[in-house]
């Protein structure tokens, strides 16, 4: 019904363009901006600012723009704050998709969920972040494919706090955590900020230079020692050590699979600060772990136990001091 | 008639709409039907937009009996397990689409077992006695290549370069994939880089032994139909029933996209994958037949605002209509009314969009009991209770062919029988929304 109405409208505010020009001046917040006045065709065009968002629309739209307020009407006073940037949010930096928090829990998954990401490799319930006193924390409440922040795999039941610009995957789903108002904060208020950002700072202090060292090791020389192995139905064994560890019919490979159905190169292990994945880089007969086939280059998390089938070969995940 | 249609009469028609004479009306008519007049202000809230898509309108048959060309490639399993009466049937089928296409009409035949072979490439149906004898000489072979089967069929599609025809292949199956690229992902993926080469596949899936959710995989990524076939004799005449259907097809190609004002997002778009960018959703949606309906359900976050009228999103539609024989695009805008009265907003809720909502719950809780009974997590008895509860709610929302699929799977659990295929089959055809025919 509305948008029939607001259809005639728009019929009236094209075919009658003065009255138009007379309608909108009267109301206060219009900047009118003539343009070449020396050409016969041209017509006048009036800019009209919003008196909600603020946005200027061109002369003759309906509706703002911006956020799409009907321009002809005025807006009701009622108290509200309008969402200003300062909320924390997820962003997908791949398509600017944007997940406001609110205060309180805020649910992640699959479905029914307050930040809804309608990915496979998602779960259904897949964690949760609640937002309490400016502080944002994030918890994996049980998911299948992991929680991982700033590459850093979270483990069931624990929870990490996040600060701006820090990047979340959920699955496969990757978002960067947004959270600018506290630099903003930090000069307003004073004493508060303090108690926001401290205990996020002792953490990262602690944690940082341990893992940019371990990550220049890893790119200088392969560390050695094996952090798991995968054990074949035939009995071969096969290490996997601390870093990336390539898995293809091709010798080089990190580790070398003879099958003729493993894929030159078919997939890469990850084992990182005790937490190892896969990611199948586009195989032809794909990955499966625990009789799940692998979306081509998604990680899959791995524990120990875990059946991999590449290709035709079954290879069980087992801790290296296994015997 | 479809639902949609009946609702569309209660409401004011756009005055923009009227027919002008000498132009032929569009193949589509595009209607966005909020869930509910008014949404809160001051606070953020989740609001629903039904956006039904509906093919012929009024005008409905008035088409001067002009049908587009189809370009159909029939992809053909020939597996060892089709011996005896399946290809027997199968034969026929083949022989009843070439009986009801026209000389304008483009045919191909491809069947593929472990290899792949080209029965008859892509040419006009002139000699129908010739294309018969090809179809009578098909003959059973081993293992079930449909990867490649699909390769093969749609390049076929593809040789014919027009994008006057809709472009379809009917891809007929009994099996598993048992030779060459047999993983989900390939196959799908290969179905959706098809899809986007304009290329359409319905899947038909025979027997007790094929793989359902690859099937109605493909049929959902490519926007085709999926057809469970549970016997022989019926083979014929599933063919028949997707080759009408064909022929009534007046709209292809369907792109919506859902443009975002400020302080909006797309929370989802039911039973679809949608694609995000900066302030817009979009989604591909499957071709359209004449007198039908298609329908996306979204479901909008709408943050916090001062009281007043929106435009919260503005849905457009482009596809390519049949009608007017050109692109053409269709906008509509939704409108809410924020306001603090919450006994408005009570007042007002849209029940129609209300109800779709419910069968979109009921689809997945459809999905959910067909993977508790793969995975043995749902016994027999509970399985058989959750399906009773959709099945009520299916019928109080007037979604009778789906209650009563949802009644035959509740038979053959008492008869120990599979549900999966049933049930996929009612999931996708209760997530396409569709109705009418």
């Amino acid at each position: 019904m509305i948008a029939a109405r607001a259809g005639s409208e728009a019929d009236k505010v094209n075919d009658n363009s003065i009255d138009k020009t007379q309608a909108v001046s009267e109301t206060p917040d219009v900047t009118q901006v003539v343009s070449n006045s020396a050409m016969e065709s041209t017509q006048m065009v009036v800019s009209v600012t919003c008196p909600v968002c603020g946005a200027n629309s061109p002369g003759g739209e309906i509706y703002c723009s911006d956020c799409g307020f009907l321009l002809s009407g005025t807006p009701v006073e009622v108290e509200v704050s309008l969402p200003a940037e300062s909320v924390p949010k997820l962003v997908d930096p791949s398509s600017g998709r944007e997940f406001t928090l609110k205060s309180g829990v805020n649910t992640v998954g699959r479905q029914d969920t307050d930040v809804l990401l309608s990915h496979p490799t998602v779960s259904r319930r897949h964690a949760q972040i609640t937002v309490e006193e400016g502080r944002c924390v994030v918890e994996d409440v049980g998911s299948t494919n992991g929680t991982v922040v700033n590459g850093r795999q979270i483990g069931q039941g624990q929870s990490v706090e996040l600060s701006d610009g820090d990047e979340v995957i959920f699955g496969s789903v990757r978002l960067l955590f947004e959270y600018p108002s506290a630099a903003v904060e930090e000069t307003a208020e004073k004493g508060e900020v303090d108690l926001v950002q401290e205990p996020s700072e002792p953490e990262e202090s602690a944690a940082e230079p341990e893992d940019v060292g371990e990550a220049q090791e890893v790119e200088s020389e392969p560390a050695l020692i094996p952090v798991a192995k995968l054990v074949a139905q035939t009995g071969e064994i096969y290490l996997v050590r601390e870093g990336e560890n390539r898995i293809g019919r091709r010798p080089d490979n990190d580790i070398v699979l003879t099958d003729p159905y493993v894929s030159g190169h078919h997939a890469v292990i990850n084992a990182v600060d005790g937490a190892i994945s896969i990611t199948d880089v586009g195989s032809t007969n794909g990955t499966s772990v625990a009789g799940e086939k692998l979306i081509p280059n998604e990680p899959r998390v791995l524990e120990i136990g875990d059946e991999i089938v590449l290709g035709q070969m079954v290879l069980t995940l087992k801790s290296a001091e296994d015997e | 008639m479809s639902q949609y249609q009946d609702a569309g009469n209660t409401q004011a028609f756009d005055p923009q709409r009227t027919q002008m004479t000498g132009q032929p009306e569009k193949a589509l008519i595009m209607k966005c039907i909020t869930g509910n007049v008014y949404a809160a202000a001051a606070h953020s809230s989740r609001e629903h937009v039904l956006v039904a898509i509906t093919a012929g309108g009024a005008q409905g048959g008035a088409f001067g009996g002009r049908r587009m060309p189809l370009n159909l490639c029939l992809i053909i399993d020939r597996s060892g397990s089709m011996e005896g009466a399946p290809l027997e049937y199968v034969k026929r089928a083949c022989g009843y689409v070439v009986d009801l296409l026209e000389p304008t009409d483009v045919l191909s035949i491809v069947a593929f077992e472990e290899r792949v072979d080209v029965i008859m490439p892509a040419r006009r149906v002139v000699n129908k006695a010739l294309i018969k004898e090809h179809i009578n000489r098909l003959e059973v072979g081993n293992t079930t290549n449909l990867y490649d089967g699909i390769a093969a069929g749609a390049s076929q599609i593809a040789s014919v370069a027009s994008s006057g025809y809709v472009n379809r292949a009917l891809l007929f199956t009994d099996g598993e994939p048992t030779a060459g690229i047999k993983d989900y992902n390939s196959i799908v993926g290969q179905v959706a880089e098809q899809k986007s080469r304009g290329i359409t596949i319905t899947a038909l899936g025979f027997g007790d032994e094929y793989n359902e959710e690859l099937l109605a995989g493909i049929a959902k990524r490519s926007g085709g139909n999926y057809y469970y076939i549970t016997r022989p004799e019926l083979i014929p005449e599933v063919f028949r029933r997707e080759l009408e259907t064909l022929m009534t097809i007046v709209a292809r190609n369907l792109h919506l996209r859902v443009r975002l004002s400020k302080w909006v997002q797309v929370r989802q778009i039911y039973g679809r994958l949608p694609s995000f960018g900066e302030r817009y959703a979009e989604v591909t949606l499957p071709d359209v037949e004449r007198g039908s309906t298609e329908s996306a359900l979204i479901e909008l976050e709408l943050g916090q605002r001062p009281a007043g009228i929106y435009r919260v999103a503005r849905v457009e539609l482009t596809y390519d209509d049949s009608v007017t024989g050109r692109t053409e695009q269709l906008a509509e805008d939704v409108v809410f009314e924020f306001t603090a009265d919450e006994s408005l907003i009570a007042a007002n809720v849209n029940e129609q969009v209300q109800r779709e909502i419910e069968v979109a719950l009921a689809s997945r809780n459809l999905e959910r009991t067909v993977m508790g009974m793969r995975t043995q997590q749902l016994a027999p008895s509970a399985a058989i209770e959750e399906l009773e509860k959709t099945k009520a709610l299916l019928i109080q929302q007037g979604k009778v062919t789906q209650a009563q699929d949802i009644q035959k799977a509740i038979d053959d659990i008492k008869q120990g029988a599979g549900i999966e295929k049933t049930l996929v089959g009612t999931i996708y055809n209760l997530d396409r929304g569709k109705s009418g025919k």
